[in-house]
């Protein structure tokens, strides 16, 4: 547990030393919100704005990006190298990963929240049931930050991992409508909306949010964690010593 | 001197390709023990199978007399490794990087300083200690991938092939550093492609090929073993009556060459026949200018075994 501790730390402070991964995780979340908001403002009524909207929406399609920042804390070439001297180490070889997933949960986690704060106190944004989105989103974080990971483990590189992860969220970003609203399309693609994860996470909030119903909530709950524990198992599989062999 | 580490008939394949053939060698205490082979031979991969990261196939190895499997972590405690590549942070500090590493050792506290001042002091970055090691040279980052495999004082210290690429300044310096840490007791095995460097640190040679271990040795006795011959040069000068036929009288001749001002008689190793190749060159009313014997090098012994270069 020491060597879990002492290994996460390091992992954050290099995160956080990171200019480009700082700017990701909090600039460009708000910067989406702004043009998006902007862009989209004459689309939404009064009641929820596109500033609403998309400061949900984007920042649900943020954390669902965080996989990867973590598939770059674990496998970027300058972290692979020193991972290897790690495996040298007494301990259980878990923690090589287990530290990427849980240091990039804590620094994306982190700069969302700021993000939603920040949000919140300068466009006004909607923002209720907070113990219950904080655990939703929270989850959520968690099962990304761990899916990158988990290609990482499966495709042994980090650029292989991010192509990927980049076109899986994306295209469940669009099929969710975290990007655009897709009810105004017909039924068909409302219907298939909702097999997107991504859809029932922004459908989750918004009733949460302005509706005050929470029927959504656990059985979204319940799904995340399973997708997160399924998620961790196969780390636990595909994850190889030697995979850190530079 | 006692084994701290004994492997018995590894194997390691790779598919249908064996790397590693039924192996078995015995790490002596305090000893510097060179492990020698060309690119493909299997070092990295019998290296990579000590320091726990790849599995086996078959085979055993022990520590202290127990299997590794049953008492990995103490052996990954009383392990150094110097990869081949810098497994270092290269956005921390030179002390940064030390002390991260020496602590997952679980050393902490003023031990852990103490350490941490100790080893930078050894590889002599204990000046630089304050310095980002992406500002390093490449020597530098060397010494400091030194530095944190030897922090927490292993009893066993791996390196890999630490000296690729680095400045003739930087490779004395690492090879001293060796020698010193030979001699505080520490027990090193190491591998490389500079004959040089076995000739200067090595207590004993593995000549690895193929994946099967095919010499042991000391230096020493690895020449005398693999070479039967010995060669005698001479520069000489009024050399009209001398005849080369004359030479193949003696007996254990195999081979006269004359070049310019410069005879090369190669003989059987274990025949004393110098006084008679004298004889028969002073009898021809021949000068000696300068005679000296010429013994095989480990590249030759090396070139001999596995009929390559070391370097191929």
């Amino acid at each position: 547990m020491r060597n879990l501790y002492l290994i996460s730390k390091e992992d954050l402070k290099n995160l956080i030393k990171n200019p480009m991964w700082l700017f990701y995780g909090t600039l460009f979340p708000i910067l989406l919100v702004v043009i998006l908001g902007f862009l989209g403002k004459d689309s939404y009524g009064n009641e929820v704005t596109s500033y609403d909207y998309y400061g949900i929406t984007l920042i649900i399609y943020s954390i669902l990006m965080s996989g990867m920042t973590s598939a770059n804390a674990f496998m970027e070439v300058t972290i692979r190298k020193p991972n290897m001297r790690i495996i040298y180490a007494p301990g259980n070889s878990n923690v090589i990963y287990l530290s990427k997933i849980l240091s990039s949960f804590i620094f994306c986690f982190g700069c969302h929240l700021f993000d939603m704060i920040f949000l919140y106190l300068v466009f006004d944004i909607g923002l209720h049931a907070v113990p219950q989105i904080l655990i939703l989103l929270g989850l959520t974080e968690l099962f990304s930050v761990a899916l990158g990971v988990m290609c990482c483990c499966i495709f042994k590189t980090e650029a292989m991992a991010n192509q990927i992860l980049s076109i899986v969220i994306n295209l469940l970003a669009i099929f969710g409508g975290l990007l655009f609203s897709l009810d105004g399309y017909g039924e068909v693609v409302r219907g298939i909306s909702y097999l997107s994860p991504a859809k029932w996470l922004v459908k989750t909030s918004f009733s949460m949010i302005y509706d005050n119903d929470f029927s959504w909530f656990f059985p979204t709950l319940i799904g995340i964690s399973l997708a997160t524990t399924v998620v961790f198992i196969i780390c636990k599989i595909t994850f190889r010593k030697e995979d850190c062999i530079c | 001197m006692s084994k701290i580490v004994s492997v018995n008939n590894l194997d390691k394949s790779y598919g249908e390709k064996q790397v590693v053939n039924e192996i078995s060698f015995d790490i002596e205490k305090g000893e510097v023990l060179c492990l020698l082979g060309p690119n493909g031979a299997g070092k990295s991969t019998t290296i990579n199978i000590l320091c726990g990261i790849l599995g086996f196939d078959a085979g055993e190895m022990k520590y202290n007399g127990t299997s590794i499997k049953y008492c990995l972590n103490d052996f990954k405690r009383h392990l150094g490794v110097v990869p081949q590549d810098l497994a270092i942070y290269e956005e921390l500090s030179a002390e940064q990087n030390v002390r991260f590493f020496a602590s997952l050792y679980g050393i902490k506290g003023r031990e852990l300083e103490a350490k941490v001042t100790n080893s930078l002091e050894f590889v002599g970055l204990g000046d630089r200690r304050k310095d980002k090691a992406k500002t390093f040279s490449g020597g530098m980052k060397r010494r400091l991938n030194i530095a944190c495999a030897i922090a927490h004082e292993p009893e066993l210290l791996i390196m890999d092939e630490p000296t690729v690429g680095i400045d003739p300044q930087s490779r004395n310096h690492i090879l001293n550093s060796i020698q010193k840490l030979s001699q505080q007791g520490m027990t090193i095995l190491y591998t490389t492609h500079y004959m040089e460097e076995v000739e200067e640190i090595s207590t004993r040679i593995l000549i690895m090929d193929s994946g099967t271990i095919i010499a042991e040795g000391t230096k020493d006795s690895l020449k005398e073993d693999i070479f039967d011959e010995r060669q005698f040069i001479l520069e000489i000068e009024k050399d009209e009556n001398l005849v080369l036929d004359e030479f193949y009288k003696i007996e254990g001749i195999k081979k006269v060459e004359k070049k310019e001002q410069q005879l090369t008689i190669t003989t059987l190793k274990n025949i004393e026949n110098l006084d008679k190749i004298i004889a028969v060159v002073i009898t021809s009313k021949t000068k000696i200018i300068n005679l000296f014997c010429r013994t095989a090098s480990l590249e030759n012994v090396f070139l001999r075994l596995t009929g390559k270069s070391l370097r191929d």
